[in-house]
């Protein structure tokens, strides 16, 4: 994938939110994965709480949860429906001049 | 005798991680509710990965040294940098919609300052084994009074800064995205 048309980044002062191309627009139509992280935070919680406790195996669940959960978030997060899992922005090449290649 | 000194050495060790924890975490609220500082959706899970680290010492504390405690605080350590490299490398390259939030301190960004933690923290791991060695069989916390006594009131310190940060996630959140622009509760 090329490198990004700077043209395409654009940003939307109402909301005070920048926006990357049709990034957002196309990634708000999936939906779910987002609202993961108030549940993430709760199952935390209650594993610090529990181990605390002394309640091992219960902590032990509730931090695994957590876990998977996080990376389940983690993956959405950074899930471009535009570019995959690729970073098409760091991608690094210098146009052969004559002679070159 | 020399047992005693051991176990005393892996206890202070494990405090001190866990101090250093509890002041990162208390510094992020503090810039969060001090300066405004709302957090973005990765920013919060690196927050998780530190609590994640935290987990794994508390039981330490709580139930006798045990690998598995410990194999569950490296998981965390481990997903701390996988979270803020990609964050790091997300924001690189500036451009509306990626560019590093909130303020630099000494020039470095949230996440950059997350990485050079995630690895003090992996080194912090590898030097107590590579230094300490195995921490089975170890005198019980109990035999250290004093020592005990501020393990538990770090421990309940850091289950306080985690109750704290889940307030917080349902103000902003509530069960829904995540924004860094508002707290959609407060709305």
């Amino acid at each position: 994938m090329d490198r990004p048309d700077p043209q395409e980044l654009t940003h939307d002062p109402e909301k005070r939110e920048p926006v990357f191309g049709r990034d957002r627009a196309l990634k708000e139509t999936r939906g779910g994965g987002d609202s993961m992280m108030t549940p993430i935070f709760a199952l935390l919680f209650a594993a610090l709480f529990l181990a605390r406790r002394g309640n091992g195996r219960a902590a032990a669940l509730c931090i695994l949860a957590t876990l998977v959960l996080a990376i389940g978030l983690f993956l959405f997060e950074i899930y471009s429906p535009e570019y995959g899992f690729r970073m098409p922005w760091i991608q690094v090449s210098l146009p052969l001049t004559a002679g070159e290649g | 005798m020399r047992k005693d000194r051991l176990s005393l050495l892996h206890y202070l060790y494990l405090f001190l991680m866990q101090l250093a924890l509890a002041g990162i975490q208390a510094a992020a609220l503090f810039m969060q509710f001090a300066f405004g500082e709302t957090p973005c959706p990765l920013c919060l899970l690196q927050r998780v990965a530190m609590f994640g680290v935290s987990f794994g010492i508390i039981k330490n504390f709580r139930e006798g040294f045990s690998a598995r405690n410990a194999g569950l605080s490296m998981i965390f350590a481990l997903l701390l940098p996988v979270i803020s490299v990609r964050q790091t490398l997300l924001d690189i390259y500036p451009r509306p919609g990626h560019e590093y939030i909130g303020s630099a301190i000494f020039g470095l960004h949230m996440p950059v300052w997350s990485i050079l933690i995630a690895a003090a923290l992996l080194l912090g791991f590898a030097l107590k084994s590579a230094v300490l060695g195995g921490d089975d069989e170890l005198t019980p916390l109990q035999k250290f009074p004093a020592l005990e006594k501020a393990a538990n009131a770090l421990s309940v310190l850091i289950v306080a800064l985690c109750a704290v940060n889940f307030a917080s996630v349902v103000l902003q959140c509530g069960v829904d995205a995540c924004h860094t622009y508002e707290y959609r509760l407060l709305r």
